[in-house]
Parts: structure tokens; sequence; C-alpha cells
């Protein structure tokens, strides 16, 4: 009978979501299914939200393209789950699972997210800064999934450590990931999966794979394929500030208005209040530090960023 | 004339929130044009960077109307523009006064949209080109383009063992636009805003097209820093890599002239793209590159009248 699960994970760039999604297909692969994974990025950059994507089966895997319908999700960033392009929840289904990276136990997180699936939570976080010394998370959410799925530990290590040595040298480091990525592993009780009928009906599926591999794309419409945005710069709205690992901070005693700041700014968020004085929206700064460079009166400090919580 | 003050005063017309990089030399380069600007504007964009990261669906960073249609035509676009305004104009249906701008990358400049750019350039429709030249065609990944330098590195012309980056000159391109004889075209940088921001206006005062090519810091392109930007781009300048000159009908003027000009390498070691050029064996490229911007530098001064 055909078995196919479809997992889709959410991060930011940088989080290790792609390599997560690499990491589960090899562990299933090294189990002896077929396995398809890659990620997608968008036309955003550092710190944007990012898509991974992994359809695994016992069978050749005919499917293409992104997954809309996924059985499992993995959400390594937990503000993902309030962006309204992220969308992480997007065809979740009762039955299907849904794991959280937060300090939330799995029923405070489901009825916080109003999510109608089955919820698992840990804090990734935590174990990758305190097994790797950073939140790099691919391992670790790649071993949860894994879990999740069924799937060995011995997979997972070998997994585990052919990804990772791509990536990185220091042997050490790659020890550490393949401890941290059985710690989640073990850290996840099984808990019993009921998944939703359609992915179970294997016949169904295979029926559609068999008849038509070839998934055809419908035709778009102008207005949806090259829509218009009727909106007047509402680009402020998404809040890059969350990209920033330093922040620009004016001691105005110094500040000689000079103005270079003002008009050095790639992201146009320092303005000038009615003192005259330059002030940045930290809404919008990426913290690029290019103010602290060209301020002649070394008017502007780069003070680390803490994020709350 | 242009004051700071009064630049600062208006709103940018690219608004944050946007998606291009940590650090990246466009959007500066943009606000400051678009600040200087005496009319409304109305934009077009190739595709590229600038494009992609400002309008992602469904947020626009754009204050004025902007129209993106392909890579390969954003003056074919701005000419339509301008033609309309001219046609609503004798019709009486608008009757003030807008200026139009199109921006491309050097991708989207120097190679595929130069045939348009030419095109509209010498139809001599009333519009500003902007050339956000970053040396690449960084928005897939930095491959080359007739705009990256001599020896830069990139995905399409590693340095390794057989090659050591880039091994064509850039194509003059400023001169090139100089050749179709249109009233105004300069170079500039984002780190001189008075220069960068003087020029624009002299581009929108004049009736008929005119161009400004101008050095756009790309930190992953470059491999440099992110706060390196601004600094980065007065090296160009220094090092005389990007001279600050404008060509007004026909006439040549050099806005800076460095004090002391900067040897090449001042401008090639904080660029990642350039690492491989200071191993020992490649001492004869850098002289080779020193030479070039010498002689490039001694001809822009011979057509200057000095
Ligand atoms: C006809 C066509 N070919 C290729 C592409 C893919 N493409 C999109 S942006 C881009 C690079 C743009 O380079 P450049 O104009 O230098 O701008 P930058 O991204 O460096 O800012 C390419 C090749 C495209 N969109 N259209
Ligand atoms: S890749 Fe380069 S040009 Fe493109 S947004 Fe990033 S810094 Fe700017
Ligand atoms: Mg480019």
């Amino acid at each position: 009978m055909l078995f196919i699960r479809r997992i889709r994970f959410h991060g930011r760039g940088g989080q290790g979501a792609k390599v997560a999604s690499r990491v589960l297909g090899t562990t299933a692969f090294y189990e002896g299914y077929y396995a398809q994974d890659f990620p997608l990025y968008g036309a955003e950059r550092r710190g944007a939200p990012i898509t991974a994507f992994t359809r695994i089966s016992n069978e050749p895997i005919l499917e293409r393209g992104i997954i809309s319908e996924p059985d499992i999700v993995i959400v390594i960033d937990e503000t993902l789950l309030n962006d309204p392009i992220a969308m992480p929840l997007s065809g979740v289904k009762e039955g299907d699972v849904v794991f959280i990276n937060t300090t939330h136990q799995p029923d405070k997180a489901k009825a916080r997210y109003k999510i109608c699936a089955n919820v698992i939570t840990l804090d990734l976080t935590k174990i990758g800064i305190d097994m790797l010394g950073a939140p790099v998370l691919s391992a670790l959410a790649g071993g949860a999934a894994a879990r999740i799925l069924g799937l060995s530990a011995d997979s997972l290590k070998k997994a585990v450590e052919k990804e990772i040595s791509e990536i990185i040298t220091d042997r050490a480091l790659i020890e550490n990931n393949i401890d941290a990525a059985l710690f989640c592993f073990n850290a996840i009780s099984p808990i019993e999966i009921n998944l939703s009928p359609h992915v179970l009906s294997g016949e169904e599926t295979t029926a559609v794979q068999k008849e038509s591999p070839v998934i055809s794309v419908p035709f778009e419409p102008a207005l949806i394929s090259s829509p218009a945005i009727n909106a007047k710069a509402n680009t402020p709205l998404r809040k890059t500030g969350n990209w920033r690992l330093f922040k620009p901070v004016w001691d105005h005693e110094k500040c000689t208005k000079c103005m270079m700041c003002v008009v050095s700014c790639p992201d146009g968020c320092i303005s000038v209040n009615p003192a005259g004085l330059p002030n940045t929206s930290y809404d919008n700064c990426k913290g690029c530090l290019i103010c602290v460079e060209v301020c002649p009166s070394e008017a502007i400090e780069a003070v680390r960023e803490v994020h709350a919580g | 004339m242009v004051k700071l003050k009064d630049l600062i005063q208006k709103e940018p017309i690219m608004e944050g929130g946007h998606r291009m990089c940590l650090g990246c030399g466009a959007p500066i380069i943009v606000n400051l044009i678009l600040r200087a600007s005496d009319a409304p504007v109305v934009l077009a964009n190739a595709t590229g960077c600038l494009e992609v990261a400002s309008t992602i669906f469904p947020y626009t960073a754009w204050r004025s109307p902007w129209i993106h249609s392909a890579f390969e035509n954003a003056a074919a676009t701005a000419s339509g523009i301008e033609t309309m305004y001219r046609a609503l104009r004798k019709r009486g249906k608008i009757n003030k006064k807008i200026n139009f701008v199109a921006f491309g990358g050097d991708g989207g400049t120097y190679d595929i949209g130069f045939q348009s750019l030419s095109g509209a350039l010498e139809r001599g429709h009333r519009f500003l080109y902007v050339c956000y030249d970053n040396g690449a065609y960084m928005n897939t990944g930095v491959q080359r383009s007739s705009a990256t330098p001599f020896g830069a590195s990139t995905t399409t012309s590693p340095a390794g063992v057989v090659i050591q980056g880039k091994l064509q000159k850039r194509k003059d391109l400023t001169k090139i636009v100089v050749a179709h004889n249109i009233p105004y075209v300069a170079q500039a940088s984002p780190h001189n805003w008075l220069d960068l921001a003087k020029k624009a206006e002299k581009a929108f005062s004049v009736d008929g097209p005119s161009f400004l090519n101008v050095v756009s810091p790309c930190p992953p392109g470059w491999k440099s820093e992110a706060k390196d930007t601004i600094g980065l781009s007065k090296i160009a300048v220094d090092t005389c890599f990007w001279p600050l000159y404008e060509v007004e009908n026909g006439k040549y003027t050099i806005n800076y002239k460095p004090k002391e000009k900067l040897p090449i390498e001042a401008w090639l070691k904080p660029q990642g793209r350039f690492r491989h050029l200071f191993k020992p064996e490649n001492a004869e490229l850098l002289k080779q590159i020193q030479q070039d911007i010498d002689k490039e530098w001694e001809s822009l001064q011979k057509l200057s009248g000095l």
C-alpha cells in the first residue's frame, strides 16, 4: 500500500529550515523510502520567512511543486504564526500535526494560535543555544520531524552527519549537531498521529499519481499573474526591524545636525524631529550601521540588540 | 540650488520595510535622486533587486506611481508614459509638470535593456534614466555583466585555478550614452549627496533625455561589509575607479578631483570579489588594473580640457 507524507518547514533565512528539510529527507532515504526535499525562498532576502518541503513515500514520488496541503508542519520560528505572508498553518487540517518551536506547552500553543491539528512543542531555540552555542536549528528540527514520522534514530544520526558536514568542517560542531538532533528526537514522546483520511487512502493517492504523472498548472488571468498594488508605500507595515543585530542609538548632545545619516540610510527610516534632530524608526531599521559610519561627530553608537522573550 | 534642509524635509519616495539587503546602495541613490525632483514623479523599473525587493505583493515601497513590465524595457516603458503625458497635455487634460524616471541595474542597462535605452535616448523623450551599477546580476545571485570590473570574481567568472576573475574590461556605458548626443549625462556616487542631488536637479531641468550612472555598492555581491557602503563608494571615486563627471550638451566637466589619487588597492582590498588579486602570483594583474585606471583618468581629463 502506498505511503506518502508531505512535510512543510517554516523558518526565517539563516535558521536552518532548508537543511532541516534535507536532514529529514535523507533520514527517510536511509530508512529505505523515496524522498524529495527543496526550499522556496521567494523574492525575499536575509531574515525573511522561508519555506522548505519534504515528501516521503514507499514508491517513486511523481508529485512536484510546493506542498499546499501538508500532513505535518514544522514551525521553526514561532513569530511566523502571526505573519500574514508566511501563513504556516495554511492547508492544515484536523488530524495533521503541527510542531512548534516554542516555550509553550502543546495545549497552550494550540489554543493561542487556534490550531485545529495535533500540536507538538519543544523549545528548540534553547536546546540550540545550550548545545550548539547558537540558534541554528537545522539538525534539531530535522530530529524532531524524524521522530514525528516514526523514523529511526540510527538513520537520523547518519543523515545529520552527512548533511551537516556538507556545510561545516568543524568536527566537534558536527558531533554537537548529531547530539542535539538525537536530543530533540528523544525529547518528543511519540503521540498517536491521526492523519486525515485523504492521506491515508493509499489506493486513491496511487490512482491520482498513476493517472496523471504531470500536474497541470492552470492559466492565471493577468490580474493575478501580474497584479497591481493600489496602495501607497505600505512596506513600512512589514517590520524589517527584526533583521537587526545591532541598533543605532543617537546621542543628540553630540549631533551637529549635518544630516549625513538621513541621506545615507538605505531604508529611508531616519527622519528629523521638530528640534531638527535625527531619529530612526526601529520598526524598519535593519541595522546596517551605515549611519554609525558616516556620522562625522560620532554621535551614533551601535548597541547590541536583545530580542525580548 | 539644492539644500540639504529642503531635501530631507521631503518624505522618501521609496519607503522603509522593503527587502533590499542590509546596507544596499541602491535605495540610498533612489531616494536622493527623487528627493531632488522639482515635480511629482512617475517611475519605471527594470527587473532586478530594486524592483523585486521593493514590491513584494501585496506590498509596495513606492509613494509614487511605479511600473514594472520586464527586464529589458524600462526605458521603453518610460518613453510610453512620457508620450501619453505629452498627448494628455496637448489635449489640455493635464498641465502640471511631471518628471519621468526609469531605474535599471547594470544588467538591465548595460546589457539586456541597452537597445530600448538607446532607442528612447535617440527619440528624445523627456525622462531621466538612472542606472544603479552594482557590477553584476545581483538579484539572481551574482553573475557577471558587461559592467563587472576586470578581475572581479562572480559565479560566472569565478576566480580559481583556471581564471582570476572576469577576463574582460568593463564597457564604458557613460561614454556610450554621451555618444547619443543627449542634453545631460553624468556619473555620480551615493557618498557625495550634494553632487548627486545637483546632478539629479540638472537632469530634471533639461527638456529631453538625461542619464545618470551611479556606483551602487552591494554587500553580498562585492563581499563587503554592510556598514561600509558609503565609505566604499567614496573610495571608488578617490581611486578614480568611478570618477564624478558630467557632460552637458557634449561638454565634459570633472566635478571632483581627488587631492591625492588613492592607489587602486584601496578600492579592491575591502571587497572579497577581488581577494584573489592579492596573491603574489597576481601582482601583474594588479599593475595592469592600475595602468588602465590611470589611462582612463588621463583621457577623461583631456576630454574636459584639463
Ligand atoms: C528576460 C529575462 N531574463 C532573465 C531574467 C532573470 N533576472 C531577473 S533579475 C536579473 C538580474 C538583474 O541584474 P541587474 O540588472 O544588474 O540588477 P541587480 O539585480 O543587480 O540589481 C535576472 C537575470 C528576467 N527576469 N528576464
Ligand atoms: S543583492 Fe546587492 S543589489 Fe541586490 S538588494 Fe542585495 S545588496 Fe542590493
Ligand atoms: Mg546589477
